[in-house]
């Protein structure tokens, strides 16, 4: 009988510890420990009461063949977001010949009056295909255990005058003016989720930011460029708690168009489980979904709720069969998913056709499907 | 070299940096899809742990690797060596439970590879770290300079891991290993080489140099053990531990080992023609009248967009309307060619099609989608002739199980199967891949005996069941790697008898295929709609477009294998009504 056919047989029966009675020893010179090894690290972030998500805008762009054209016509993915000649940073000089520089100077005395619309018509007379940008945008409203409600507004979209519009649709150009909103997180540094920043700066140049601690010169000047001149908090690697309840955590990672790291938020909700939120969710929603598992403290070690844009991975499988969002997600049995922006219309659909808890919307302003916590829509957690 | 081209920002923020360079290489490498595979990768997949993990797998190899952060730490400068810091990482090596490799591992390490849960568990390998030990054969290390100007992999493992059981494992037939006899006998270092080059070359296009590449050789003890699990060196034999290191910028030596300068870096990965193309690729997508093809595209595109891998679409249907068109709008860059059959009048229409949308979108691959009529084998024909602009991809045929089974009783009877004949035998016997959609629609049984039956037909076609047109999309891409090239079924020279011959290149023309355009002035109810399609007659097979429908609205119609559908339309200006098919009584 051969070790094989031995062990066949072994494993429907006998046991490993049988096996190491008979003299079976698992040496492995190679393995060096320098970490402890720890199954979960649990952080305790406190806890909040509820989460209410509002959805100013998750159109980034109106059209994706327009958008595929600027991509593929510029170089390709690995291309800087910076020379794509996108508005607002357009020079004249045509697809995949721009620069932050030229692109600034043309514009900044317009941000500088506070005339965004007269900066946008400038960028799009040099830019390309401007009135394809719209934004990424939500405004994130958390309620403590005593009922007093914190404002956040988690990234600012790309052209100035779809924000504006987006914004004053939502009321956040006066909460921004009025000081309601406590903090502007800014989850990553792509074109769609930030270069519509002046319309932040214009309403509350005060307000306390934070990024993720990677952005490039060009993406930090334009903090600046933008009149901000309130606290400027630069997320590093890891958890980063903001409030009882509430914490960043900066995944770093390469994004296409050369932009490195993004920020996502979790939500930690009494007697309910960890609500999160994401702008793409570059890092990938598997790693997204292992890290909140082995490195917080949740209620009910329950992973309740969801919502932002959903990238499945950076990575192909190497097991063909795993490469779906829907198998993905299957194993956090979540209870409640607002998806839109990156997700995907016809993942959107899987989610729905395979039972998935998705809170429909209500396809205005721009959104494509109900699939999609679309434009305009609100998802609250828990329900 | 410069670091900040992998990592962005100083050293020291965090007690896993290394880890976040290394993951930043991968990442990084995989932006683009063909340029990963390029390099060698062949998926990776994040680990579930307290330290970072991956696995992974690599071109050539079946198999599964697995690469674990275990810490890293700080050396101060001295005489030579600058500030750096050295990352470790732990490599494991997961062969394919039926592979005779496995038979060389520890007995342990059978035993769990045996074990039902094996495939499954080696995703979340760090999950069950106590099983996975004995499959954790080398080592991988990442040194790199505060300055950000040096940085070196090494890859360090046993030429062979073997360990000897002193008094042997006895079962009651005998011995499984006999006295004095390695228990396990492992060609460690040799395991990790693919994975260690495709690492390699992901640095060096990274950081756009060439590494230097250097071998070390030193020795340690063997070790034995006792049956009562006493582990001991033995006195006899040593293990040569091998290393081979890959480095850029100036020299970091922190060990003082002999190293023997390389010439090239061993197993690097050749891509394959289709691996490094500077032509995009175009697929070919047919299906008879209704099948689904658009529905099919939709979804196959939602697929590669989610991932960066832009496709444009060259769109060709029969009869004037554009119907296909207006529902994939904002969806990608679509070409629409002018009325008519790409089939018959394809030199003339492709070739300006396909250089404006290269043009306008200069994308790794197109789809040619032809109208339900086309003959795929005139136009792998024609394709040849286009091989300046387009190197010609898969032909992908979606067949309508319903269409297909619905005659199969009046089929019994006559012998005469509808995929026997005509356009859609021909665009069976020359896909890659049938998508047999509308899986749901007919019994499990009829779609078994369908299956088998287009297999019989087209014995190298992958034949994937669908409804609405989703399939699983990876496991085409994964067939697809499996048959680049020439290697692909319709790219093969096929024998056929005359009749086949005669068959395959028919055009719709000689089978007297027509459209007809029906323009309505008022809305139509839906009883009015049924009957307009009753009496087209019995050679209609399809009808499709954007009409008011009483009571409805504006609506998308489509109407197929005898199923009339009508779905609300995404944008209210109305398109003709289109029938097509043979003997139209209209």
């Amino acid at each position: 009988m051969n070790r094989r056919e031995f062990l066949k047989g072994a494993s429907l029966g006998v046991g490993a510890g049988a096996l190491g009675a008979m003299g079976l020893y698992s040496y492995t010179p190679m393995r060096r420990a320098f970490l402890p090894d720890i199954d979960r690290k649990m952080t305790d972030f406190g806890v909040c009461k509820s989460v209410k998500v509002t959805n100013i805008s998750e159109t980034s762009w109106f059209d994706n063949g327009i958008f595929m054209k600027n991509v593929t016509g510029a170089g390709g993915l690995l291309v800087d977001q910076y020379t794509f000649n996108w508005a607002p940073f357009g020079n004249g000089k045509g697809i995949g010949k721009g620069s932050y520089e030229e692109g600034i100077a043309k514009i900044k005395p317009y941000i500088q009056k506070g005339d965004l619309h007269g900066a946008w018509s400038i960028a799009r007379e040099n830019s390309v295909d401007a009135d394809n940008a719209g934004g990424f945008a939500c405004l994130v409203e958390i309620e403590d255990l005593e009922g007093k409600v914190t404002k956040y507004l988690f990234d600012c979209g790309w052209n100035y005058d779809w924000m504006e519009e987006s914004f004053k649709r939502e009321g956040i150009d006066q909460m921004l003016a009025n000081g309601e909103i406590a903090g502007f997180i800014q989850t990553h540094e792509h074109m769609d989720h930030y270069w519509a920043f002046p319309v932040v700066a214009k309403y509350a140049p005060n307000i306390p930011i934070y990024t993720p601690s990677t952005f490039y010169p060009q993406g930090k000047q334009y903090i600046k460029d933008s009149g901000h001149v309130g606290p400027w908090t630069e997320v590093k690697k890891g958890l980063h708690e903001i409030q009882p309840g509430v914490a960043l955590y900066m995944f770093e990672c390469p994004i296409i168009f050369k932009v490195f790291g993004e920020i996502s938020l979790y939500c930690n909700v009494k007697d309910v489980g960890l609500v999160s939120i994401t702008g793409c969710c570059h890092q990938g929603i598997i790693l997204f979904a292992d890290t909140a598992y082995k490195e917080l403290k949740y209620e009910k070690d329950k992973f309740y709720g969801l919502y932002g844009g959903l990238h499945i991975s950076p990575f192909d499988d190497w097991d063909p069969k795993y490469d779906d969002l829907v198998i993905g997600l299957k194993k956090w049995e979540l209870e409640r998913v607002g998806c839109n922006h990156c997700t995907g219309l016809i993942t959107a659909q899987k989610f729905v056709d395979a039972g998935y808890p998705v809170v429909k919307g209500t396809a205005r302003f721009r959104s494509k499907t109900t699939n999609y916590l679309g434009n305009g829509d609100i998802i609250t957690f828990p329900a | 070299m410069k670091l900040e081209s992998i990592l962005p920002r100083a050293l020291g923020a965090s007690d896993s940096d290394c880890a976040s360079i290394f993951t930043s290489l991968i990442m990084a490498a995989h932006f683009e899809r063909t340029r990963a595979r390029a390099l060698g990768w062949r998926g990776v997949r994040p680990s579930a742990s307290e330290h970072p993990a991956w696995t992974c797998r690599v071109a050539g190899s079946d198999l599964i690797f697995g690469i674990r952060f275990d810490g890293e730490r700080e050396f101060e400068a001295t005489d030579g060596t600058p500030h750096c810091l050295r990352g470790w990482f732990s490599l494991f090596v997961f062969p394919p439970a039926e592979s005779p490799l496995l038979d060389r591992f520890p007995l342990s390490a059978l035993h769990f590879g045996l074990a039902p849960m094996y495939a499954e568990a080696v995703r979340d390998f760090t999950g069950s770290e106590h099983f996975f030990k004995p499959f954790c054969l080398g080592q991988l290390r990442l040194d790199v300079s505060f300055e950000g100007n040096a940085l070196a992999l090494t890859l360090e493992a046993p030429a062979r891991h073997r360990v000897i059981s002193i008094d042997g494992v006895e079962i009651e037939s005998g011995w499984i290993v006999r006295p004095g006899q390695p228990e396990c006998d492992v060609p460690s270092f040799s395991l990790f080489l693919r994975l260690f080059s495709v690492l390699t070359a992901t640095a060096e296009q990274q950081l756009g140099e060439e590494a230097r590449i250097s071998r070390g050789i030193h020795l340690v003890p063997r070790m034995q053990f006792r049956s009562f699990g006493a582990l001991e060196e033995c006195e006899s034999e040593k293990e040569a531990m091998l290393s081979l290191t890959a480095s850029f910028g100036p020299s970091m030596a922190l060990e003082n080992e002999a190293l023997h300068q390389l010439r090239a870096l061993p197993l690097r990965h050749r891509p394959e023609e289709l691996e490094q193309l500077s032509r995009p690729v175009l697929h070919v997508l047919t299906g008879f009248l209704g099948a689904g093809k658009t529905t099919f595209l939709r979804r196959w595109l939602d697929f590669l967009h989610g991932r960066e891998r832009y496709t444009g679409v060259i769109q060709n249907e029969f009869g004037k309307v554009e119907l296909d068109a207006t529902l994939m709008k904002n969806d990608t860059l679509v070409e629409a060619l002018d009325e008519g059959c790409v089939c018959c009048s394809l030199a003339d229409s492709l070739r300006p099609g396909l250089e404006r949308i290269i043009a306008a979108m200069p994308a790794e691959q197109f789809v040619l989608e032809t109208t339900g009529l086309a003959n795929p084998a005139n136009i792998m024909d024609a394709l040849d002739g286009l091989r300046d602009l387009v190197v010609p991809g898969l032909v992908i045929t979606v067949a309508d199980a319903l269409d297909l089974c619905g005659s199969m009783d009046d089929a019994d009877k006559s012998g005469a199967r509808p995929e026997n004949s005509g356009i859609r035998h021909a665009q069976i016997l020359k896909a890659d891949v049938i998508i047999l959609n509308k899986s749901d629609m007919v019994s499990s049984s009829a779609l078994e005996a369908l299956s088998a039956r287009l297999q019989a037909l087209n014995a190298k076609a992958l034949v994937i069941p669908a409804q609405y047109g989703n399939i699983p999309f990876g496991e085409l891409d994964a067939w697809i790697d499996a048959h680049t090239g020439s290697r692909l079924p319709s790219h093969r020279p096929q024998l056929m008898s005359l009749s086949q011959t005669a068959a395959a290149h028919s055009t719709h023309e000689d089978e007297g295929y027509t459209a007809k355009a029906l323009t309505f002035e008022a809305p139509v109810s839906v009883a009015d709609l049924e009957a307009l399609l009753r009496d087209a007659g019995p050679g209609l097979c399809r009808a499709k477009g954007i009409i008011e429908i009483e009571g409805e609205g504006v609506c998308v119609v489509q109407y197929a294998a005898g199923q009339l559908e009508i779905s609300p339309a995404p944008e209210e200006k109305p398109l003709d009504l289109v029938l097509i098919g043979t003997g139209l009584k209209l």
